[in-house]
């Protein structure tokens, strides 16, 4: 299933105000490492369903958001817990670091 | 059996998806296992102006109209990792990531290669911060700057070559002396004649530098052995690829040191019914149009294996009599006068044998099978299983005895 | 040579950037009551006047007025040395490590006297002797102590109103008009967030290259360096699991853009609205702190996410304004220091005493420049703040550890003067009130007098108190072509006299890099021109045989340079390396030629000869006044005395030796009998 979505006001809402446990991925379509990333993500969303939220950002689409962070090329997954950053991963990523760093971010 | 296929292909690039046509035309079951996007690294090339038929395409586009040839034949597509493979049955086995088990007849690695990493130090840190692999994902995000690339390969100097494109320079670090670049030449010369595209020879990266993002590298050069540095805000790396082959480290496949896996002209492995095709095997061009044209012959190849053993198991393994199986080869006269004299010997005095034909010139992995090195050779089999190789006479009395005896 | 000590205890209050033109002005006028006192008690020339050294420049003065050496000797050239592998190159100077020079603090140090060495931006870190005796509070850059290792987030301007529609952070933004920090959706930048973020963590790097490719603007004319602005949308209150009724709220995005503190904007009894407060979450029930307008509210101690780390930090506060009905709030939040950051503290252990009986070390701020409102509200009161915690700390640390020489170093006044004074003259690009801003500029000396007025008690107690500057600042007249900016390679005047080219690109557009086979030499630096040598440099044209004939070339071409606008000249001195002994400035670390500009072609200062004065009474002149123990009471000489004197007479008064490449003389004429 295709991650939710998040623009500049969902943004604020989820990661902040609900505090809710994340990861929001920032990727671009032209970009086949995010085409790869993404899927991985989108397997591991299904096995934490309820426990940890998984989110996507198109930077194409949210300029502002990505402009925010001063990232310096997609993909990059940054984890959130009570809306504190927790810690990100760039580049091309393997299932195990993601899940390595979601048990982190709730532990 | 519902995890049971014909054809099984490792990888969905060009090699594996041109594989998946053929096994699909042959009306074979077959499935993809691919763990990132079809297309696989073709993926990250813009253009592509030397597959046949189109003039200029892109990478993504090419492979979404393999993708959907593939589909059209009946192909399937699972999206896992193969982590571990069993070769030691005639049915082989796969287990992926999400610890499914999936078996086959025949299996095609087409898992192609992947960048290169340096490992030193700042590499890893600073990835996705300035550090960078890919010019069409990330190239524009240092627009206005200093950039740096590793290596002077075709993927290099192209990728380079676009680079420039977003950035103020493009500085290329190349191992060699001064004027020698590994691409083709007709990049080379495009790349001294790019105003914006600078050289440092003789030398390698042995740091990246910054603490947010990438504010330069440490350089060294190997013939003086004095270290410098180099601002820049991006550090793109094309230190070539290796092999995505690590998975099958303990399959018995042979795989040679730098992780490719040697194969003969049907694309075969030391290992029967298994086949390595595109980027992942030893050849001599890694190009699209080569990748699918080894995915075809293993296609074939693996298509004539499958009704060997489809035809043996039918008539050899279930029959009541004893099989005589007699291998020839329509080139070796003497092979078929000892057929021939055969037939008349069993048809004459018993129905104990039933002889079956074996033409080595297609079915090989038979032969193989019962080593069979010169021919005219026979084989006496009872219940699948081997009994004794035939000594071989042309006199029909001798032959008489042996049969009989 | 040591001579009987005429006093136990020296303080040098150093103000980086004063002027004793303008102290004159304003004394005169009778707003500077404790500068006056000083000067009525101590010992100094008439107008107050040291004699600069060259170039007026802040890490090589400094240097020079703590060793005696010129810079030629001491070796710390300008802002930053030249890189001598690549002409192009320049490397960061803040570092004892490259001063040839002895210290006078290494002196009394080791002569056992304790002495503190205070964010002084001239070779004083990292400490350059193990004595015990020594004490060093960082002095990695000018700006302010913490500046250069603590700062875990820069400083930001928040708008929130009911009319913006999204949150929007946009880091290291530069602001070049002067007005609001509303951030259109589209706006393009000329600037990217690199180029800005370059420009104020350049103290963290070792070396840089800076092409400065601009006719007339350079690093100098940069009146406001990048700040984050935050916009953020007004709403009526929602999901809060404690809201005052009315409350309406805001977000406060910090932390490069990772953090965010919901914030509410609150009515008074009369239904005003009349306070901001900032929360940690919607689901907390008290805030974190509340906000008044026009209150500035220092030292809030809240955590800074740093790459997922929560660190705990100092941020400052002031709002300016929250409109009645609550639809607009507009705020300025400084930068963050971390609290447990003691590494340019020597010893570690003076961090924690400072911090536990002063306070934490206070923010600065650089935000101001055309926009009059920032430089009154906030650059303004927020150094008068730095500058009384100062005084305190140095205070505390006086009456505490019997500290006998100091060396004190506040950068308030050149801070603003790189920020506003430029705008004390009417400027054709700006609608700036140039009265205003001179008043900002009297009000700076007020500041600084109110700070030195910290210090008239030592008088009393037997201490030799020297107030003085590396430089002084002026106003500028216009901005001639630029020659001589500190910031880097200043290409265009070079490039139009044919020393200096350019490379191209395919298209024949220029690139911001230097054609070394086509170059014969290059101006880096404020003051100095290097050239391209065969044999020397990389890619050396210039046949050394050549060297001469050449440099004598450049110098008649300096000299014939004339500004297309005025039809002027605009260099007043070159000379060659050699010939430039005659002002401290030969050696290695300079150029082969050493140029200054005519007076009314400075920009702030750094460009020209000490001796240039501008505009509203501004002068590059540094300041000279001493008062106290072993000096004459009530003194005036006419002896020029030099920035290379300063050292010599303190080693006289304190009876210590002479440190080792000391050049200047005693200012025997202000010395008791």
């Amino acid at each position: 299933m295709p991650l939710h979505q998040l623009d500049d006001d969902s943004f604020e809402e989820i990661i902040y105000d609900n505090g809710e446990a994340c990861l929001v991925v920032f990727s671009r379509k032209s970009c086949h490492v995010c085409q790869e990333v993404v899927p991985v993500l989108e397997e591991l969303e299904y096995k934490y369903h309820g426990k940890f939220g998984f989110y996507r950002v198109d930077i194409e689409e949210q300029k502002t958001l990505f402009q925010r962070f001063s990232f310096k090329g997609v993909p990059q997954i940054i984890f959130f817990k009570n809306g504190e950053y927790q810690g990100k991963l760039s580049g091309k990523v393997e299932d195990e670091q993601v899940e390595e760093k979601i048990s982190n971010t709730l532990d | 059996m519902e995890n049971c296929y014909d054809l099984l292909i490792i990888g969905g690039g060009p090699a594996g998806l041109s594989a998946a046509i053929y096994g699909g035309r042959a009306k074979l079951k077959t499935l993809i296992i691919n763990k990132g996007a079809v297309g696989g690294l073709v993926n990250a090339t813009r253009e592509i102006v030397n597959y046949p038929g189109y003039l200029k395409v892109s990478g993504p586009d090419l492979m979404k109209d393999f993708k959907k040839h593939a589909e059209n034949v009946g192909v399937e597509f699972l999206k896992d990792e193969v982590i571990s493979v069993d070769y030691n049955q005639v049915l082989k086995t796969l287990t992926t990531r999400k610890g499914k088990q999936v078996s086959a007849k025949a299996v095609i690695i087409a898992c192609g290669s992947e960048p290169r990493l340096l490992n030193i130090p700042g590499e890893k840190r600073l990835r996705g911060m300035g550090v960078a692999y890919c010019a069409t994902c990330d190239a524009d995000f240092f627009e206005g700057e200093d950039v740096v690339v590793v290596g002077s390969g075709d993927q290099a100097i192209e990728e380079g070559m676009y680079i420039t494109k977003f950035a103020r320079k493009v500085t290329v670090i190349v191992l060699h002396d001064e004027g020698v670049l590994d691409c083709n030449k007709a990049s080379a010369e495009r790349a001294f004649n790019n105003k914006k595209m600078e050289f440092i020879w003789n030398s390698t990266v042995e740091e990246v530098l910054g603490e947010e993002n990438v504010e330069g590298v440490k350089l060294k050069n190997i013939k003086t052995g004095s270290s410098s540095i180099l601002d820049c805000q991006g550090v793109f790396f094309f230190v070539g690829m290796i092999p995505s082959t690590s998975f099958l480290r303990d399959s018995g496949l042979e795989i040679d040191q730098k992780g490719y896996i040697p194969v003969n002209d049907l694309m075969e492995t030391n290992i029967e019914g298994v086949y390595a095709v595109g980027d992942n095997r030893v050849k001599y061009l890694r190009q699209v149009v080569s990748a699918a044209g080894d995915g075809a012959a293993a296609a074939v190849a693996a298509e004539r294996y499958i009704e060997e053993i489809e035809n043996f198991n039918a008539k050899v393994l279930k029959s009541d009599k004893k099989v005589l199986l007699l291998f020839f080869n329509a080139s070796v006269s003497e092979s078929l006068q000892y057929g021939a004299m055969l037939e008349e010997i069993v048809s004459e005095c018993s129905d104990r044998y039933e002889i079956i034909r074996v033409d080595t010139a297609t079915k090989k992995t038979l032969a193989k099978k019962y080593h069979i090195k010169d021919i005219p050779a026979a084989v006496v089999l009872d219940k699948g299983e081997k009994i004794k190789d035939l000594e071989i006479s042309m006199d029909k009395e001798k032959m008489k005895f042996n049969l009989f005896s | 040579m040591k001579c009987e000590a005429k006093t136990k205890k020296i303080i040098v209050l150093g103000l980086d950037g004063m002027d004793p033109s303008l102290t004159k002005k304003f004394m005169d006028e009778g707003k500077l009551p404790n500068i006056k006192k000083f000067v009525e008690r101590g010992a100094q020339r008439e107008d107050l006047v040291m004699l600069g050294g060259l170039p007026t420049i802040t890490p090589p003065l400094w240097t020079t007025l703590a060793t005696g050496a010129y810079p030629g000797t001491h070796g710390i050239t300008c802002f930053w040395n030249q890189d001598h592998d690549d002409l192009s190159g320049i490397v960061y100077n803040l570092d004892s490590r490259m001063s040839k020079a002895e210290p006078l603090w290494n002196v009394s140090a080791e002569a056992g006297k304790k002495t503190l060495v205070w964010h002084w931006p001239g070779s004083a870190w990292p400490p350059s002797s193990t004595n015990p005796n020594l004490y060093v509070v960082d002095g990695a850059q000018p700006a302010a102590v913490q500046m250069s290792a603590a700062n875990v987030d820069t400083e930001k301007f928040l708008v929130a109103s009911e009319k913006i529609k999204k949150v929007i952070y946009k880091p290291k933004y530069i602001n070049e008009t002067g007005a609001g920090c509303v951030i259109e959706e589209l706006e393009e930048d000329k600037f990217s967030a690199e180029d800005a973020k370059a420009l104020l963590e350049r103290h963290k790097r070792p070396s840089i290259v800076n092409i400065e490719l601009d006719h007339t603007r350079g690093e100098l004319s940069l009146v406001m360096p990048p700040y984050d602005v935050i916009n953020s949308p007004i709403k009526p209150a929602e999901g809060w699991v404690n809201a005052p009724e009315g409350a309406k709220e805001f977000s406060v995005i910090t932390d490069n853009g990772l953090t965010r503190r919901p914030a509410l904007v609150l009515k008074n009894a009369q239904g005003i609205y009349d306070r901001v407060a900032i929360y940690q979450s919607k689901n907390e029930k008290e805030p974190l702190f509340e906000l008044e307008e026009d209150k500035l509210i220092v030292n809030v101690i809240d955590k800074v996410n740093v790459n997922g780390n929560l660190v705990p930090s100092t941020r400052s506060f002031k709002v300016l304004e929250i409109a009645p009905d609550g639809s607009e709030v507009r705020m300025w939040l400084g930068t963050a220091y971390d609290i447990n950051n003691d590494e340019r503290w020597h010893p570690k252990q003076l961090y924690r005493d400072v911090i536990d009986n002063v306070g934490y070390v206070p923010c600065f701020s650089q935000l101001g420049g055309k926009n009059y409102e920032f430089s009154a509200r906030v650059l303004q009161p927020v150094w008068q703040n730095y500058a009384q915690w100062q005084a305190d700390a140095l205070n505390y640390l006086i009456e505490k550890h019997g500290f006998e020489i100091i060396f004190s170093h506040l950068h308030m006044i050149d801070a603003q003067g790189h920020i506003i004074w430029s705008f004390a003259k009417e400027r054709e690009d700006s609608d700036t009130d140039p009265l205003a801003y001179q008043k900002l500029i009297e009000n700076c000396y007020i500041h600084a007098d109110e700070y030195i007025g910290s210090f008239l008690h030592l008088l009393d107690e037997e201490w030799t108190v020297i107030i003085t500057s590396d430089h002084g600042l002026v106003c500028r007249q216009d901005l001639p072509p630029l020659l001589g900016d500190p910031g880097g390679v200043n290409v265009r005047v070079m490039q139009e006299l044919g020393f200096t080219a350019l490379k191209k690109d395919e298209s024949g557009n220029e690139l911001a890099e230097i054609d070394w086979e086509k170059t014969i030499a290059v101006n880096t630096r404020s003051a100095y021109i290097w050239l391209n040598l065969k044999g020397r440099n990389p890619h050396g044209i210039v046949d050394p045989a050549d060297k001469y004939e050449v440099e004598e070339k450049i110098i008649d071409a300096l000299y014939g340079y004339r500004d297309p606008k005025t039809g002027k000249g605009i260099v007043s001195l070159a000379l060659r390396n050699k010939d430039a002994v005659i002002l401290g400035l030969d050696g290695p670390e300079t150029g082969d030629i050493v140029f200054f500009l005519k007076e009314g072609n400075n920009r702030t200062h750094g460009d020209c000869l000490p001796t240039a004065e501008c505009y509203f009474d501004t002068s590059i002149s540094p300041i000279f006044i001493a008062a106290g123990k072993g000096l004459k009471e009530g003194f005036t000489t006419t002896r020029v005395i030099r920035e290379v004197d300063l050292t010599p007479t303190m080693a006289v008064l304190a009876g210590l030796r002479m440190p080792a490449q000391c050049e200047g003389a005693p200012v025997y004429q202000i010395l008791e009998d």
